[in-house]
């Protein structure tokens, strides 16, 4: 009678076998050749598309300091002596003699007041839509004189 | 090599291309790879190490479409194994069909023919030859069988990397097995 199959005796001696043939492979130089022999890998698109954020992002800066320079550039230097000069001296002064106490009162005084002074809601309405009426025919003006 | 360390060098050779990333990850594996190719073209070293670095170029090549579905020596194992196949099918003419069935005609008559190794005993069981062993199996089961009790893969891996269903990879496993078995036993092991 034919003895059944028993898988346990051959797992049992592949497994001795394979343990005693055990193989450790040194790099040996192999890995320095592989890197050496890589050939250009195809850039995905992040990779290829990163100077593309690099332009984008320098033109947005280019864009903000020009829009600067645009506003202040019909007389910069001008609007620095007549302007920005004089009202940081004064600005200095003022507060060097500024009365403190007197400063703290009448803030105190503005809000409580203050409901009585704000614009009404149709009052306010009305200041927007004058100022997006008003802003670009300022634009439009200091486009022209450039 | 952790699989943690794993991702976070793919992830740098993807983003950047990091050749230094790439290094270090063919180095954590440079082993597994060579080892498997060896025992596939029957211990021919030289071809075994060409057909590793075509291994990893083709891993460099292909690593954004590396998607952690499987581990990435699994990965990396699978395009060793196709590496193989298509450099079998540079040298041999036949059709793939035609050639297994001339594999298996073989391995019927190695596994009736006895190897002369000198004998019986633990002498001719230390001098058995692991390639030479490995070689009286058919070409898909002695790749599940190193696969599994060389490298340690799973079956559900062995079945990813030969691109076979898993009850397949569990009959070439079985019938792998029990021909080396047979074979070692014939000729003095164990």
């Amino acid at each position: 009678m034919k003895e059944p199959y028993n898988i346990k005796d051959d797992e049992a001696l592949l497994k001795s076998f394979f343990s005693e043939h055990a193989e450790h492979i040194a790099d040996n130089g192999f890995t320095e050749r592989v890197v050496w022999a890589l050939p250009q890998r195809e850039a995905d698109w992040l990779t290829a598309n990163l100077h593309l954020r690099y332009w984008s992002i320098g033109l947005n800066v280019a864009a903000v300091i020009g829009g600067f320079i645009l506003l202040f550039s019909l007389d910069f230097f001008g609007a620095m002596r007549t302007f920005l000069i004089p009202a940081a001296e004064r600005l200095l002064v003022t507060l060097m003699t500024l009365d403190w106490d007197a400063l703290l009162v009448r803030t105190m005084l503005f809000i409580h007041h203050l409901p009585e002074v704000l614009p009404s809601p149709l009052q306010l309405s009305a200041i927007v839509l004058a100022s997006l009426i008003l802003l670009p025919l300022c634009i439009q003006k200091i486009v022209k004189e450039v | 090599m952790s699989r943690l360390s794993d991702i976070t060098l793919i992830a740098q050779v993807i983003a950047t291309g990091s050749h230094r990333a790439f290094g270090q990850l063919v180095e954590n594996h440079q082993e597994v790879v060579r080892r498997f190719l060896r025992r596939l073209t029957s211990g021919d070293v030289m071809l075994a190490d060409d057909l590793a670095q075509e291994t990893f170029i083709r891993a460099w090549q292909g690593i954004g479409g590396f998607r952690q579905l499987s581990g990435f020596e699994t990965w990396l194992l699978r395009i060793a194994y196709h590496v193989f196949l298509d450099e079998a099918r540079k040298r041999s003419p036949l059709p793939t069909s035609a050639k297994e069935e001339e594999l298996l005609a073989g391995s019927e008559q190695a596994e009736m023919q006895l190897l002369p190794l000198g004998g019986g005993g633990e002498g001719a069981s230390l001098s058995m030859d692991l390639d030479q062993a490995l070689a009286s199996l058919v070409e898909i089961e002695r790749t599940c069988v190193v696969l599994q009790c060389v490298e340690g893969q799973s079956i559900r891996e062995i079945a990813q990397i030969t691109r076979l269903n898993e009850n397949t990879v569990k009959s070439h496993l079985l019938r792998g097995k029990k021909n080396l078995a047979n074979y070692l036993r014939k000729n003095g092991y164990g």
